[in-house]
């Protein structure tokens, strides 16, 4: 067994050699990052050096040449085409939420046209729609981490189906953020990820997986410090800007109260980071989730009580992300927003 | 940490070379076993590593009270008591209240109570098992020589079956740790192949099947046409599977390298023909569990015919709770209860009558295979689902959406590899088997160094979970 284990971790070691790199960048930064970064990459440039490692980097590429064929026919990745997108009005799940809403934003009126809620007041913008043919449907992204992926795009998607006016294209990928490029690169893959579309409107959500200490050359940044914070800024400004391209409006979730006070206090850090960003472009507004949550105290809850006493779950088991049911809480401010999107130049 | 990860591999390397470097000394190996046994548990979430001392604990002194012979039934009640009441608060108490607060709702009451779940420990529900299988088998006088804490403490917590098993039976382990392992009788050639073909199940097909057909098909049937929902629903039978078995036999060939042994836990189970074998291949650990534990405590088949489908139907019902505190979990459960039922009643029908010859016939045992695969499949639908809404959501789309060949080919193929494995011959598991004991060693371990990559290479990037992590 000892001679097979051997040649196993032997032959991993030369096959996975990039893969190795690319995993010790990827650690959280700390002592093991610090130490597996140089080993893995002087690793990796050694056997580079030999060839042995371009089986690997064959097969990636062809694996990229074959990715359509696994990509969905239509509907999945890209967008929901009206062909088949039905209306979902019916579902209770979606009346049930809604119903709530009203109880728990009750000074504000669910579907009055640009009154998102808590928002950060953007100055007058070109509607969305200026540079569409008549009849186009809008081109929304929904973009994000974990917080989109999860809960927000099943109910934006479930709620806008039945707009055949709304083409939404899928453009975000859990565990990733804007933080750590050497993990995931917001600013490489977004316009990878949107592909030939060309997006009106973004939806985005993301953040929380961006409350860690980085890594900038030797030095390390540890979160909730001013540097950190302008290197944070930095980043969502290179985001923001290259979003925003071409006078696209962003509607920017903000992270909901979370259940861990100490995970809490960092969403709400991050909420004051991204809300500061975003107020300097006139095309982005940014959303408090929370009032839609019913979270107005800003204590956490798992449910949330609708007028009749039923129980609407928001939340999942992580105490992170939201539910179904909690996306489509969310989803009156969203339309709100849309409409207002769609609308002519105010 | 997870099987598939660079993270799981170190640790594992680690872990073969403290356990064989202490082989010699049984105690020490097995207190390194329990060490990173703890340590694996403490890398998710270290608030719970007491929560699985405290498990054990209870197994072992009521199990300990049960072979003093003093009162050892109100030891074994006290001690289950404990143990499902522990699993009770963490799973089940939101489920509980809200259900309260809807049935209060419902009569017209308002009910003021915080429903709040506590954070769910990682596997409390194998670890419950395993606390409650050490129980009965001492109760039924399967373990007679005197248990000792540390080895109790290892079989609970032992890490290659901790988060999602295979569940294992007190009887059938425990006696494992009386000698070290024999390093000259490991199958090493089998460990390898069994992690190799775990892995590519896990992360080639069924993570594809997730991230890039299944998760969001459920997420929102409306927008898809009736074949990709038709595919998806299969797809989710392959995924499940795939996820699964992948899990248990990396899990079964990491403690082959251990040197220790786990029951088999799947065995083609889409092979079935009938409810009853479909549960005698599936998730083996588990229904082997509830028929010991559960259905016969019961009374099994021993009260006539009423009380054993009773019987069966209480024990598939808690199954069912047993996955999940949600109402679409009992659904599924009761759905292999009717299943089951319907089946016994087919099968007297038929005995009555000579036992009918034309079921032995080729045609019906194609067609019942169809039939039963297709019954699993509507029971996944609701095991998938969020919810009911959702999961008649997704019937629906079957009816009333529009059926075209949009299917990707990459998909149809995962779900023909994942349903379609199960049909190769078991002549070529046996081939393969064979093989890599012929293999020399460095050859065997290089062509395992090959598989992780072609696994790397194929699967998709974007992160999915084991399903039964969450049970």
């Amino acid at each position: 067994m000892a001679l097979a284990v051997f040649g196993a971790v032997l032959a991993a070691l030369l096959l996975e050699a990039e893969g190795l790199s690319v995993w010790a960048q990827r650690l959280e930064v700390g002592l093991l990052r610090e130490r597996a970064v140089p080993a893995a990459t002087s690793w990796h440039n050694a056997v580079q050096a030999t060839g042995i490692d371009r089986a690997r980097q064959h097969a990636l590429r062809a694996k990229d040449e074959w990715a359509a064929w696994f990509a969905p026919a239509s509907g999945l990745s890209v967008a929901i085409p009206s062909a088949v997108a039905a209306p979902v009005a019916a579902a209770p799940v979606a009346s049930t939420p809604q119903t709530v809403v009203s109880a728990a934003t009750a000074s504000q009126a669910p579907n009055a046209p640009a009154s998102v809620p808590t928002a950060v007041a953007s100055s007058p913008a070109p509607a969305a729609s200026a540079g569409a043919a008549p009849g186009d449907p809008l081109r929304v992204v929904l973009a994000g981490d974990s917080m989109m992926a999860v809960g927000l795009a099943p109910a934006l998607t479930r709620g806008l189906s039945a707009d055949k006016q709304v083409r939404l294209i899928r453009a975000y990928r859990s565990g990733t953020g804007l933080s750590r490029p050497e993990v995931f690169d917001w600013l490489v893959q977004y316009p990878q990820m949107v592909g030939r579309e060309k997006p009106q409107l973004v939806i985005c959500s993301m953040g929380a997986n961006d409350a860690q200490n980085v890594q900038v050359g030797k030095q390390v940044l540890k979160f909730g410090t001013p540097e950190w914070d302008a290197f944070y800024t930095a980043r969502l400004t290179g985001y923001m800007d290259m979003v925003t391209r071409e006078q696209v409006r962003v509607l920017w979730i903000g992270m909901p109260v979370m259940r861990d006070a100490p995970f809490a206090r960092k969403m709400s850090r991050m909420n004051e980071l991204t809300r500061a960003v975003l107020s300097r472009y006139p095309t982005a507004t940014w959303l408090d989730p929370n009032p839609s949550l019913g979270y107005a105290s800003g204590t956490y809850e798992q449910y949330l009580r609708t007028e009749r006493g039923r129980l609407v779950r928001l939340r999942g088991d992580d105490g992170i992300h939201v539910t179904d049911d909690g996306g489509l809480l969310l989803l009156p401010p969203v339309r709100s927003w849309l409409e207002a999107s769609r609308s002519p130049a105010r | 940490m997870l099987f598939p990860t660079v993270e799981y591999g170190l640790f594992f390397l680690i872990a073969l070379v403290l356990a064989w470097g202490t082989v010699r000394h049984l105690q020490a190996h097995k207190i390194v076993l329990l060490v990173l046994s703890y340590g694996f548990y403490g890398f998710w979430d270290w608030h719970f590593v007491p929560l699985l001392a405290l498990v054990s604990l209870i197994g072992w002194i009521a199990a300990r009270g049960i072979q003093r012979g003093v009162r050892p039934r109100l030891w074994l009640t006290l001690g289950i008591v404990a143990c499902l009441g522990l699993l009770g608060w963490y799973k089940y108490t939101a489920f509980l209240l809200q259900n309260l607060v809807e049935l209060a709702a419902g009569l017209g009451l308002r009910l003021e109570l915080k429903v709040q779940s506590p954070v769910l420990p990682l596997g409390i529900s194998f670890m419950t098992f395993h606390a409650i299988s050490l129980m009965m088998d001492t109760w039924r006088g399967k373990l007679r020589h005197k248990l000792e804490l540390a080895d109790v403490l290892l079989y609970v917590a032992f890490f290659p079956q901790l988060i999602a098993g295979p569940i294992l039976r007190a009887s059938t382990f425990l006696p494992q740790l009386a000698k070290a392992p024999d390093p000259s009788r490991i199958q090493t050639g089998r460990a390898l192949l069994l992690i190799a073909a775990g892995l590519f199940k896990k992360v080639v097909i069924a993570n594809s099947l997730a991230t890039l057909l299944v998760d969001d098909v459920f997420a929102n049937p409306a927008g898809f046409s009736a074949s990709q929902v038709l595919l998806a629903i299969y797809g989710y039978a392959a995924q499940i599977y795939c996820d699964f078995s992948g899990y248990t036999d990396i899990a079964i060939g990491c403690a082959l390298l251990l040197g220790y042994r786990f029951p088999d836990n799947f065995n083609a189970p889409y092979q079935a023909a009938s409810p009853q074998e479909f549960w005698r291949r599936w998730h083996i650990s588990l229904s082997t569990w509830l028929r010991e534990y559960l259905y016969i405590p019961l009374g099994g088949s021993r009260h006539g015919h009423v009380r054993t489908q009773l019987n069966l139907m209480a024990t598939m019902l808690l199954g069912g709770l047993w996955h999940g505190a949600a109402w679409t979990f009992v659904v599924w459960g009761g759905w292999h209860g009717l299943m089951l039922a319907v089946h016994r009643e087919w099968e007297r029908f038929w005995a009555a009558r000579g036992g009918g010859l034309w079921r032995q016939g080729l045609a019906w045992g194609i067609a019942s295979r169809v039939l039963l695969f297709h019954a699993v499949c509507f029971g996944w639908v609701f095991f998938r689902a969020e919810g009911f809404d959702r999961a008649v959501a997704v019937l629906s789309q079957l009816v009333q959406g529009v059926w075209q060949a949009d299917l990707a080919p990459g998909m149809v193929l995962c779900v023909l590899a994942g349903i379609g494995l199960q049909y190769l011959p078991r002549r070529m598991h046996l081939r393969l088997h064979l093989g890599a004991i012929r293999l020399h060693p460095l050859v065997l371990g290089s062509l395992f160094a090959l598989a992780l990559t072609a696994v790397e290479v194929l699967g998709p990037s974007a992160p999915a979970p084991f399903i039964y992590f969450q049970f």
